[in-house]
């Protein structure tokens, strides 16, 4: 607490720059006259006393100088002096000064923009309740990833009974969920509009995979289970942003 | 021993407090003064550096001080105790009680006095 206190204190003085020693240079005097009273009495002539009180006071100039330290913040003003310092110097080289700002301003900039990009693709968390868990099952990077399927590349393309198989028998995993490979297409229309049916991308995903995401749904509910059955009515998601 | 002073100048604050809870509102001079008559001739410090000490024991809040007029009529900076500089002046007392004592006893121990 007490060095707390006492860094307050000198911030406050060093802020406030009146007063510096005055305060101190009259307290040295009123110590000198006692002195010297005190050695007047003692049977010295006026200005030997005055000077035996000087004596034994010691160096005025140590004491103001040590005196200062202690009072404001000697640390603080240094450097302050030493920006005002650089500042003065640069002013007297306006070339170099652009130069430097310049390169400062590129870089920065452009560690920026890099930085913003790799955060947006590959540090940003997926809006998923746990995506840390989730993993995409294949042997490469491109695995279930698009509709196109060649001899040459491998694409982990599985069939919906390997897919059933799969996941019944891998304890490893809480929930195992798909998606058909290509995209499909969907006729769309609003409930009771004679409107003509628009034609907007979709995907058939299996009963389980919104909960497998943990996402729910915003409106209504989320494909469920339930509707994973030969025989259940037809169900489907509009996404929000449709 | 290289270096008394470094030790006096440590123990200098307390000497201040203790000066001050005896003699109650006091200005440099008269602290100077009475730490001089009750060390004798042992403690050789330029009375300058009571100075620094003060401003450092009233920034920590120990001390309070205000300008009055001394005996001579002059304008005068006095000195007084807080309540906080009476608690830490209790406790480092403890403090140099129980230092003094632990090598007291080290200083009083004779080789036969470990047989």
């Amino acid at each position: 607490m007490r060095p707390v206190r006492r860094f307050f204190r000198r911030l406050g003085a060093w802020a406030t720059t009146e007063d510096r020693d005055e305060r101190l240079l009259a307290e040295i005097e009123d110590h000198l006259a006692h002195q010297t009273a005190e050695n007047e009495r003692a049977g010295l002539s006026p200005a030997e006393a005055r000077r035996q009180a000087v004596l034994k006071f010691g160096a005025v100039e140590a004491t103001r100088e040590r005196w200062r330290e202690e009072r404001g913040l000697p640390a603080l003003e240094t450097i302050l002096q030493d920006i005002r310092y650089a500042l003065r110097r640069l002013r007297m080289a306006p070339a170099f000064t652009t130069a430097t700002l310049l390169v400062l301003a590129i870089g920065i900039g452009a560690t920026t923009a890099i930085f913003t990009l790799v955060h947006a693709v590959l540090l940003k968390s997926l809006p998923v309740r746990d995506p840390g868990e989730l993993y995409r099952l294949g042997r490469q990077a491109r695995c279930w990833y698009w509709g196109g399927y060649t001899q040459s590349e491998e694409f982990s393309i599985v069939s919906y009974p390997l897919f059933t198989q799969l996941r019944d028998n891998t304890p490893g995993f809480t929930e195992l969920a798909a998606f058909s490979a290509g995209q499909s297409t969907f006729g769309v229309r609003r409930a009771g509009k004679a409107e003509r049916a628009e034609t907007y991308p979709g995907e058939f995903v299996s009963g389980n995979y919104f909960a497998m995401f943990g996402v729910r749904a915003y409106a209504g509910r989320t494909l469920l289970p339930l509707d994973d059955r030969p025989g259940a009515p037809a169900a489907a998601m509009m996404s929000y942003r449709l | 021993m290289k270096d008394k002073t470094d030790v006096l100048q440590g123990t200098l604050a307390l000497m201040v407090l203790k000066t001050l809870e005896v003699l109650g509102p006091l200005h440099g001079y008269g602290i100077a003064r009475r730490i001089e008559q009750i060390s004798g001739d042992a403690l050789t410090v330029n009375q300058g550096t009571l100075y620094p000490v003060l401003l450092k024991l009233e920034q920590e809040g120990s001390i309070a001080s205000e300008w009055g007029a001394s005996e001579n009529n002059r304008k005068a900076r006095f000195y007084q105790l807080t309540r906080d500089g009476r608690k830490q002046l209790r406790a480092e007392t403890v403090g140099w009680e129980q230092t003094t004592a632990i090598i007291g006893r080290f200083f009083a121990v004779k080789a036969q006095d470990l047989e």
